[in-house]
């Protein structure tokens, strides 16, 4: 009995946490990119998370996104949809969006990508300038 | 005999004037350092004794003296410029500080030197200071970014580009990890800028000895710029890849002569104004190389103004010569792209393009 209730406890716990979990990939030329939460030398802000992508790279993610439109016709309803507020406009069909909660940025990018008139949509990520 | 002393004085002036102009003719030569510009020209004496190699220059015949970049717009993104450093006066045209959104580009800290370094082998005056700038009547655009930079930045630096009617962009820098979304307005100005004929811009490919990886460099609408050192074979530094485009002097043991911030700025130890090819803290890498090959697509421009980003590519490639050790397939290999850039060949494709 007690061996069949730690079971159950176990199965609760990776549910919540497969609910709950922030993705931990973004989307680059349509490919996933694996992404580590990453301590670094850069930090400098608490309103930045630093994570490491899967080619060692350290990227900074703030409450900021940029999105690009196929179609530019339900650009409000999707900031309705994700509590986004428009910064600026970027160019043609992209944009600049802010996030409610930079926790946030990475779930809504990749959700973002997902959809049918979106191209693509990812963190407004900040990244060390190397000079050569 | 009023007419004849108006004749008399007339003459006497146009004679003044043709003989201060005799006085002051440019010449790339009559720049001090010029004969340590190893990278634009041979001069025996200094290669002989530095052990440079013959070839190790650009082959530019005359046309340092007969092409200038005049006309030309190049911007160049990097982290600050002396805008009164001596060498610089007349060739700034734009300026703009992505942090600070205004016209100040200083560079922050004392010991910076990149911006004013890569500058400096483009736009140099022919005012018998210093050195020779490849493209010496080019209108520089210097667009500072901030470090670290966000694609929103990256992508305000292009725009600001775009705005200030830049025909050639020069990047000496790359994250190694482009985003979409600035791959995709550095690809719209490559195909779309120019009215048409595309903006070109130049990336140096990185020092690392690596593959260049999703690197800016390796955008195929991008000119990739990878070095080659005095011994004219690529430098072991120089990264590779896919996508490397071309290879142009960048140094090693003998470094690329330029600028340095004036006064006891910057980190020169020689020449406070300069960096010079010994200095301990010598200009060394692909940043070098790419402004070099940057100033060789001004001149081209120069010389024909319609050609388009991708002719220019085109002559840039054909026009290179096959240094090195590594067998050429289909006109180029992974380590030296289409091979080292040379400006008599690509002057002459330019001229005969259109015939």
């Amino acid at each position: 009995m007690e061996n069949f209730l730690k079971h159950i406890f176990l199965i609760i716990l990776l549910i919540i946490q497969v609910c709950f979990a922030n993705d931990n990939y973004y989307y680059q030329n349509n490919n996933k990119v694996l992404l580590e939460p990453s301590i670094s030398i850069a930090r400098d802000s608490s309103s930045i998370d630093y994570y490491t992508n899967e080619k060692g790279i350290v990227l900074g993610v703030t409450d900021t996104l940029i999105v690009k439109f196929k179609y530019e016709r339900n650009l409000n309803n999707y900031l309705n949809e994700f509590n986004l507020t428009l910064i600026k406009r970027l160019g043609n069909g992209l944009y600049l969006l802010k996030v409610e909660n930079k926790n946030l940025t990475i779930d809504i990018s990749n959700k973002l990508t997902q959809k049918v008139d979106i191209k693509y949509a990812h963190p407004n990520f900040i990244k060390n300038i190397i000079k050569r | 005999m009023k007419y004849i002393i108006l004749l008399i004085i007339s003459l006497f002036i146009i004679g003044c004037g043709n003989g201060s102009n005799n006085n002051t003719e440019i010449k790339v030569e009559n720049e001090p350092y010029f004969y340590q510009q190893w990278y634009l020209d041979i001069n025996e004496a200094f290669y002989l004794e530095n052990g440079i190699n013959s070839e190790a220059h650009i082959h530019p015949s005359d046309l340092l003296t007969q092409l200038s970049g005049d006309g030309i717009k190049i911007a160049v993104i990097d982290d600050g410029l002396d805008v009164t450093h001596e060498d610089l006066q007349g060739t700034i045209t734009n300026t703009y500080d992505v942090a600070s959104k205004t016209s100040n580009v200083t560079h922050n800290n004392p010991t910076d030197s990149h911006g004013t370094a890569v500058t400096g082998i483009i736009g140099s005056s022919i005012n018998s200071k210093g050195i020779a700038g490849i493209a010496h009547k080019s209108e520089i655009i210097f667009l500072k970014y901030k470090e670290p930079l966000d694609d929103n930045n990256t992508i305000e630096l292009f725009n600001k580009a775009e705005e200030f009617g830049a025909d050639i962009i020069n990047c000496s820098w790359g994250t190694y990890s482009v985003s979409d979304g600035v791959k995709d307005k550095i690809v719209d100005l490559a195909i779309n800028g120019r009215g048409g004929k595309g903006t070109i811009i130049v990336f140096a490919v990185g020092n690392h000895n690596r593959d260049m990886g999703n690197d800016e460099s390796a955008i195929p609408e991008v000119i990739s710029v990878g070095a080659t050192d005095s011994e004219n074979l690529r430098a072991w530094y120089s990264n590779y890849g896919n996508y490397l485009d071309v290879l142009a002097p960048g140094g090693y043991y003998n470094g690329i002569t330029t600028l340095d911030p004036m006064g006891s700025d910057g980190i020169a130890s020689l020449d406070e104004n300069y960096l010079l090819y010994d200095d301990f803290n010598s200009f060394v890498g692909t940043s070098a190389s790419a402004p070099i090959v940057s100033g060789i697509i001004a001149l081209m421009l120069e010389r024909d103004s319609n050609l388009t980003r991708v002719e220019v590519e085109n002559i840039l490639k054909d026009s290179s010569d096959k240094i090195g050790n590594v067998a050429y397939i289909n006109s180029r290999n992974d380590y030296y792209g289409y091979g080292k850039v040379n400006l008599s060949k690509i002057i002459e494709r330019v001229d005969t393009f259109n015939n």
